[in-house]
C-alpha cells in the first residue's frame, strides 16, 4: 500500500516535470492531454486518474509554486514591515515562484482563481484560493486591520490581486518590471481603500 | 532635472519678486481640482486613462468585469454598497502620482522653454514637480534581485534599507560593499523610464491638434529635443557612460570629486557608485561660509562647466544646487550627470568657436552676423525683427561681462542676477530662442550657472579659468 502511494506520487510528479515541458515549449493551448499522455508513456485514460484535465495540470503546478512562495514569504518577512509591505511580499514571491509557468498563467486564472469564493471548481483550486485569502486576512490582523471589514474586502483584493496576475502573464515590459510598478500601486490603492472605507 | 525656473525665482533678489509673474495659489488650486477630481462612472474610464497607460486600464477592466460577474445574483442593495466602495478605490487609484507624474515631467521640460507655449500654460506646467512614488522595502528587493540577480542584503555588505536621498525617478541608498567601499545605490522606479516616453508620445499626440500656437514646428522640433534629453536622464546606463567621461576630464588637483561607477551592481535601472561626502548647498550656505571659501567652490563650480564644455564638447545643463557636494576638505563633489548633453560638430563649430571669435573681435557687425546665422533670420527677419536682434545681443553681452572683466567678478551682485532674470523673461516674450533648441539648452545653462554663483554670493576670476580652460584648444591671440 506505502509503495503505491509512493508510487503513485512519483508518477504524478513525472506528469506534472513534462507538462511543463510541453506547455512552454509548445504552448499551453496546442498542448493536449493525449500529447502529455504519449510522453510521459501511458494511456490517455490512465492519466484521467491523475488529472481530469490539462487544465488541472496546470493548477497543480501552480499550486506547487505557490507552496514553494509561501515558504519564501514567511523567510523574507521583515520585523517592523507595513501592512503595504507584507502584502506586496506576498504577491511579489508568488510571482517569482509561478515565473517558470507565467506563459500559461492565464488558464490558470480562468480555470481556478476567476472569483475568491470557495465553493466552486475542483478541490485543489479551492485550496489555492481558501490560502490565499486565509494568508492575506492573517496579514491584515497582524496589522490589526478591522477584520468586520474583511468580507467587503475580499472582492477588492482579489480583482487587484488577479489584475496583477493577469496583467504579469501578459507582460512584455523588460523582466517584468510593469508587473513590480502596478503591483505596487494595486497594493497602495487596497490599503488606501481600507484606511478611508472605515 | 534640469530646467527649474521655481530655483531661479527663488534665487531672485526679493524686490524684484514683484514683476515675476505669478499664478495664484487659488487658482492653481482650482486647475489641481479638475485635473484630478473628474467625475469616475465608468464611461469615461477611457478617456480618463489615457495618458494612464495600460496598467491602470487593465485594473479598471478587471475591476468593472468582476463587479458585474460576482454580484449578479446578490441582492441589489449590496452590489450598490460595493460599487459605492468601489467608487472610492477607483478615486484613490486616479489621484495617484506616477502616471500623471510623468506627463508632468515633460511638462516641466516645456515649461522651461517658455516660448512654446501660452504662458498660463507653461506657469501651470512649470509648478507641477515630478516624484516617483517611494519605494518600500519589499519592493526594492524584488526591483534589486531582477537587475542584480540577488537580494540587496546578499549583494551588499550593508544596505540601509531606508534611503537617503531622492532621486527625480527613484531614490539614492547607501550600502558598503563586499570589498568595503562605501556606495550610493540610485534605484529607478521600475518601468517608470519606460512609461514616461510613453506618454511623452501621448502627450505630443493630445497636443497636436491643439495647434496651441503658430510656433508649431519648432514646438514639435523641441519635443524631439526634450525627449532626447529625457532618455539621457532615465538611463541609467548614459548616465553611467557620462559619469565616467566626466571623471575622466578633472585631474586629482582641480579640486573636483566625480564618483567611480561600480559597473558589477550597476544597470539601466540601478547605477551604484562611489559615495560622495559633502554638505548639499543649503547645509553649507547656513555654516555661513566665508567670502573666501564661497569664491573657492564658485571658481570650482565655473570650472566643471567650462572643463566639459571645451574638452568634452559637453553641455553640462543641469546646474541645479543639488548636484555639488560641498566638502570639508575644500573639494567640490559634482554627482549628477543625467544632464549631459553633447554638440554636434555644427553646433560645436557655431556655440563655442564662432561665438568666441564673435565676442572677443571689438568689430560689432561680427557680433550681428553671429546673431543672424544662430538665429538662422534672414536679411528681411534682420531688419524687421530688431527687438529680437536686440535681446540676443544684450544677453552675449550679458553673459560675457564676467569673460571681459579683470580679476574677481561678482556674481553675487544682485543687479547683475536681476539684469539676467529680466533678460530671461524679455527672451522668452519675443519668443527669442525657438530656431535651434540647442540655444534654449546653452541659455538654460548659463543662466541657471549666473543662479547658482548667485545665491552662493560667490566672486569668481571668470576670465583667468576661462583662458585656462580654453588654452589647450588654441584659439587664443
Ligand atoms: N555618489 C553620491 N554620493 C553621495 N550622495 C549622492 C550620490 N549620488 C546621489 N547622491 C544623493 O542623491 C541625490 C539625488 O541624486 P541625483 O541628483 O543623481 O539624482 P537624479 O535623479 O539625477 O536627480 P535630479 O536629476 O533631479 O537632480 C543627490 O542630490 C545626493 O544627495
Amino acid at each position: 500500500m506505502r509503495i503505491t502511494a509512493e508510487a503513485k506520487q512519483e508518477t504524478r510528479s513525472r506528469i506534472l516535470e513534462i507538462s511543463k515541458r510541453l506547455f512552454r515549449d509548445h504552448g499551453f493551448e496546442e498542448t493536449t492531454v493525449r500529447d502529455i499522455a504519449r510522453e510521459v508513456g501511458m494511456a490517455t485514460g490512465t492519466l484521467f486518474n491523475y488529472f481530469r484535465s490539462k487544465e488541472e495540470v496546470a493548477i497543480a503546478l501552480a499550486e506547487e509554486a505557490l507552496e514553494k512562495a509561501r515558504l519564501q514569504f514567511r523567510r523574507k518577512r521583515h520585523q517592523g514591515a507595513t501592512l503595504q509591505e507584507d502584502l506586496f511580499l506576498h504577491v511579489s514571491t508568488q510571482l517569482r515562484a509561478l515565473r517558470p509557468i507565467r506563459q500559461f498563467i492565464n488558464p490558470v486564472i480562468e480555470s481556478a482563481l476567476a472569483t475568491p469564493f470557495p465553493e466552486s471548481g475542483s478541490e485543489s483550486s479551492r485550496r489555492m484560493r481558501t490560502e490565499q485569502i486565509e494568508t492575506v486576512s492573517s496579514v491584515l490582523n497582524e496589522h490589526t486591520v478591522d477584520p468586520e471589514r474583511w468580507s467587503m474586502t475580499v472582492p477588492i483584493y482579489w480583482s487587484l490581486y488577479v489584475g496583477v496576475l493577469a496583467f504579469w502573464g501578459h507582460d512584455s515590459s523588460p523582466k517584468q518590471e510593469d508587473s513590480l510598478a502596478m503591483l505596487d500601486q494595486s497594493i497602495n490603492m487596497f490599503v488606501a481603500w481600507l484606511e478611508t472605507a472605515g | 532635472m534640469a530646467p527649474n525656473i521655481a530655483e531661479l525665482i527663488a534665487a531672485l533678489p526679493e524686490d524684484t519678486l514683484d514683476d515675476v509673474p505669478q499664478i495664484s495659489d487659488d487658482r492653481l488650486h482650482a486647475i489641481f481640482e479638475q485635473l484630478s477630481t473628474r467625475p469616475v462612472p465608468v464611461g469615461s474610464f477611457q478617456r480618463l486613462w489615457a495618458i494612464g497607460g495600460l496598467q491602470a486600464k487593465l485594473t479598471f477592466a478587471y475591476l468593472a468585469y468582476y463587479v458585474r460577474t460576482w454580484f449578479h445574483s446578490s441582492d441589489n442593495k449590496e452590489q450598490q454598497l460595493i460599487e459605492t466602495n468601489l467608487r472610492a478605490a477607483f478615486k484613490t487609484l486616479q489621484t495617484m502620482g506616477y502616471l500623471r507624474g510623468a506627463v508632468m515631467k515633460v511638462g516641466q521640460i516645456l515649461a522651461a522653454s517658455p516660448e512654446i507655449l501660452p504662458d498660463q500654460f507653461a506657469e501651470l506646467l512649470e509648478k507641477l514637480h515630478f516624484e516617483a512614488p517611494p519605494m518600500h522595502y519589499s519592493l526594492l528587493r524584488e526591483h534589486v534581485e531582477n537587475e542584480l540577480g540577488d537580494d540587496p542584503g546578499e549583494i551588499f555588505d550593508d544596505f540601509e534599507t531606508e534611503s537617503f536621498a531622492a532621486a527625480s525617478l527613484g531614490q539614492v541608498h547607501r550600502a558598503r560593499l563586499r570589498s568595503g567601499e562605501s556606495v550610493a545605490v540610485k534605484i529607478q522606479y521600475p518601468g517608470i523610464a519606460r512609461t514616461i516616453r510613453t506618454d511623452i508620445a501621448n502627450l505630443r499626440r493630445l497636443l497636436f491638434p491643439l495647434r496651441i500656437s503658430k510656433d508649431w514646428d519648432s514646438l514639435n522640433a523641441q519635443f524631439g529635443e526634450a525627449q532626447a534629453v529625457l532618455e539621457s536622464e532615465t538611463d541609467y546606463e548614459q548616465e553611467s557612460a557620462s559619469l565616467k567621461e566626466a571623471r575622466a576630464a578633472f585631474r586629482e588637483d582641480d579640486g573636483i570629486v566625480v564618483p567611480r561607477v561600480y559597473d558589477q551592481y550597476s544597470t539601466r535601472r540601478i547605477l551604484t557608485m562611489e559615495l560622495v561626502d559633502g554638505d548639499d548647498y543649503k547645509k553649507f550656505l547656513a555654516s555661513n561660509p566665508s567670502q573666501e571659501v564661497r569664491n573657492r567652490f564658485g571658481e570650482l563650480i565655473l570650472r566643471t562647466g567650462m572643463r566639459l564644455y571645451f574638452s568634452h564638447r559637453l553641455l553640462y545643463s543641469d546646474f541645479h544646487p543639488g548636484n555639488f557636494l560641498f566638502r570639508e576638505d575644500g573639494r567640490l563633489g559634482f554627482i549628477d550627470f543625467g544632464g549631459l548633453r553633447r554638440f554636434n560638430d555644427e553646433e560645436w563649430a557655431l556655440m563655442a568657436r564662432d561665438g568666441y571669435f564673435a565676442m572677443t573681435t571689438s568689430n560689432r557687425q561680427d557680433l550681428l552676423d553671429y546673431i543672424q546665422r544662430s538665429l538662422m533670420f534672414s536679411d528681411q527677419e534682420m531688419e524687421a525683427r530688431p527687438d529680437v536682434v536686440g535681446v540676443v545681443e544684450e544677453w552675449a553681452n550679458y553673459y560675457w561681462q564676467p569673460l571681459r572683466f579683470d580679476g574677481r567678478f561678482d556674481y553675487g551682485d544682485p543687479d547683475y542676477f536681476r539684469l539676467g532674470a529680466s533678460l530671461w523673461k524679455k527672451a522668452a516674450k519675443l519668443r527669442v530662442l525657438r530656431q535651434r533648441p540647442v540655444n534654449i539648452f546653452a541659455h538654460r545653462c548659463n543662466f541657471e550657472l549666473c543662479a547658482l554663483l548667485y545665491r552662493l554670493r560667490a566672486q569668481v576670476e571668470c576670465r583667468r579659468i576661462y583662458e585656462e580652460e580654453i588654452e589647450a584648444l588654441g584659439w587664443l591671440v
